[in-house]
């Protein structure tokens, strides 16, 4: 956290974060120095490709990505940008904001349904069998 | 948990869980108050944490956000039937659903919330994909018999270094099947060269085509590569070869004769590594029958013959090149144009399209443009397109009656004969058979057709 702030983007809709990435049309973004956030704006999504939208975050310094529901390709995508995604979270964006700095995001209070217990039918029976799933579960690594 | 809440299901849970498509219901904020077993397999998300939460969190839908049907529902009070969307299952997958939504009344009719039924549609869209790879060479697509047959050969063409000579007409995709050609041959990995032969006057076909060296004329301070030179290990598609003048003619052939050519200016002759791709929208028997084209240069051309049918020979192409259009331009510009009403696909089929396949990506376009969003009507098409008031009255109004006139008049493109009729359409003789039955339609078999 020494240097420039670490740039924070939540994925939001109606103050809450967005159910899904792929088509959310608005993030807010926050610098993150010393354990504090400050707003710093919102950005409009360009289009609805992910290379548009990671191009759209890197082009901002975005370096950390929370969001509501996301794609196996989406996620692929902004990892490939190096933009560390934090998905499938959901709450009001000023709650989800303090869970993170407090490195309490990581409770079942903000997971997605679905998510949180290790999922239900198809979805889990899926995600055990396909590798990339299992980049979309906890632990997302260092959180500060 | 799970067993003591099934153990005191109510009856309608337990029609609900006989559904094979996914329902939930929500109250008037949205959240919700019961979610069945197919939506709990299709979102993956288990009864028990969806109860309660906002529906946008269970589902994950591409238009939760901004275009959320069961919200229009509980506004305007109207259903909302077969909307084609995206959810993200809890496993990362974007599954192709189907929704529906209804308002959710008490007996005494007050409103106390929604319900929506949403349907998987990921067997019936991987059906449609392997449909379409079926109906697709490279970029090319077509269901037309004479295509399907052109694209089962095209491997073998691309693969032999034979020169090809493509004929059709104007707007048919001449270049697309170049392309094709080029792409599935060893040489794809070598440029692909395009030369407009009826666009180069004499006096510039030499120094285009086969370059010039510094000194040769005037203004030729330093070297400059040909086209050939630029195709070398490629392919060179000679378009519109039917224009060229009789001088330029000669120079191509001695190309086509000698695999070699001189820059201008060049001292030696230098040796080409090309494969030669023609094409042409005239007849060019005819113009060897009238003296316009050298015979000679005619039988180095036509080593390997390509015909495209006109877009009006091969109307049965004209849904799937709408939604191929359409598909690309939503893809580019992504303006919320969902599809296309029955009544344009009818006014686009009953055209003929002189311009054929470049003429209806323009008139598609053209629409798109006008299209503020939804669905294509028919008075976003080129007017031209429009149905005459007097032509209304004479066209076929019904499905039944396009299915006539469409039957029809494929069996007079094909002579009458049932087999290859049958095979044009994707329908096996007995479905003719009994289609042409149904539907009165008597059009004399081929002579040799048994009975």
């Amino acid at each position: 956290m020494n240097g420039e702030p670490t740039k924070l983007a939540i994925s939001a809709h109606l103050g809450r974060v967005a159910p899904l990435f792929d088509a959310s049309q608005q993030v807010e973004l926050f610098d993150l120095d010393q354990g504090t956030a400050t707003p710093t704006g919102t950005v409009t999504m360009p289009g609805p490709t992910p290379q548009q939208r990671a191009a759209a975050l890197h082009e901002q310094g975005v370096s950390t990505l929370i969001c509501g529901a996301i794609s196996g390709y989406v996620h692929q995508v902004l990892a490939a940008a190096g933009i560390q995604v934090i998905p499938w979270i959901c709450g009001p964006v000023g709650a989800v904001l303090n869970a993170y700095l407090t490195n309490t995001l990581a409770g079942p209070a903000w997971m997605a349904p679905g998510r949180g217990r290790g999922g239900f039918g198809r979805g889990l029976r899926r995600r055990r069998g396909r590798p990339w799933g299992s980049g979309f579960g906890w632990p997302y690594g260092p959180m500060s | 948990m799970a067993k003591n809440s099934e153990s005191q299901q109510q009856p309608f849970d337990v029609v609900l869980d006989s559904i094979a498509d996914g329902v939930f219901t929500v109250d008037k904020d949205w959240h919700i108050t019961s979610f069945n077993r197919a939506a709990e397999e299709i979102t993956g998300v288990p009864r028990d944490e969806a109860i309660g939460r906002l529906c946008s969190e269970v589902l994950h839908a591409n238009i939760c956000e901004s275009a959320c049907a069961l919200r229009q529902t509980m506004d305007t009070g109207k259903p909302v039937i077969n909307k084609s969307i995206y959810i993200v299952a809890t496993d990362g997958r974007r599954l192709p659903v189907s929704i529906s939504t209804a308002l959710l009344k008490k007996e005494d009719g007050e409103v106390i919330g929604g319900v929506e039924t949403f349907r998987d549609l990921s067997v019936v869209e991987e059906l449609r994909k392997q449909l379409k790879a079926r109906h697709s060479c490279e970029d090319m697509i077509s269901r037309n018999h004479e295509m399907q047959r052109m694209f089962g050969i095209l491997p073998d063409i691309a693969q032999s270094e034979s020169t090809v000579l493509i004929e059709g007409p104007s707007g048919s995709g001449k270049e697309l099947l170049a392309r094709a050609i080029h792409n599935l041959s060893p040489r794809a990995q070598k440029p692909l060269v395009v030369v407009n032969m009826g666009a180069l006057p004499d006096t510039l076909l030499e120094s285009e085509l086969f370059g010039y060296k510094a000194g040769a004329f005037t203004d030729a301070k330093k070297d400059k590569s040909g086209r050939i030179a630029i195709a070398e290990g490629g392919t060179i598609f000679l378009d519109e070869i039917g224009d060229m003048s009789p001088a330029s003619q000669v120079k191509l052939l001695r190309v086509l004769q000698e695999h070699e050519y001189e820059p201008l200016g060049a001292t030696k002759p230098v040796r080409a590594d090309v494969r030669v791709v023609a094409a042409t929208n005239r007849n060019v028997d005819e113009l060897v029958a009238d003296g316009n084209f050298r015979e000679d240069l005619y039988y180095r051309l036509n080593v390997l013959r390509l015909t495209l049918p006109p877009l009006a020979n091969r109307k049965e192409d004209i849904p799937l090149l709408i939604e191929h259009f359409m598909g690309r331009l939503e893809t580019i510009r992504n303006k919320g144009v969902t599809g296309i009403s029955d009544e344009a696909v009818a006014a686009l089929m009953r055209y003929d399209w002189p311009g054929n396949i470049r003429e209806l990506e323009n008139a598609l376009e053209h629409a798109y443009v006008l299209c503020g969003g939804g669905e294509i009507r028919p008075e976003h098409l080129p007017g031209h397109l429009h149905p005459r008031p007097d032509e209304r009255a004479t066209l076929p109004g019904t499905l039944r009656e396009m299915e006539r006139e469409f039957i029809t008049n494929a069996l007079i493109r094909n002579n009458g004969r049932r087999v290859v009729t049958a095979e044009e359409l994707g329908i096996d003789k007995g479905t003719l058979w009994r289609k042409m039955k149904r539907l009165g339609i008597d059009v004399p078999r081929a002579k040799g057709e048994g009975a």
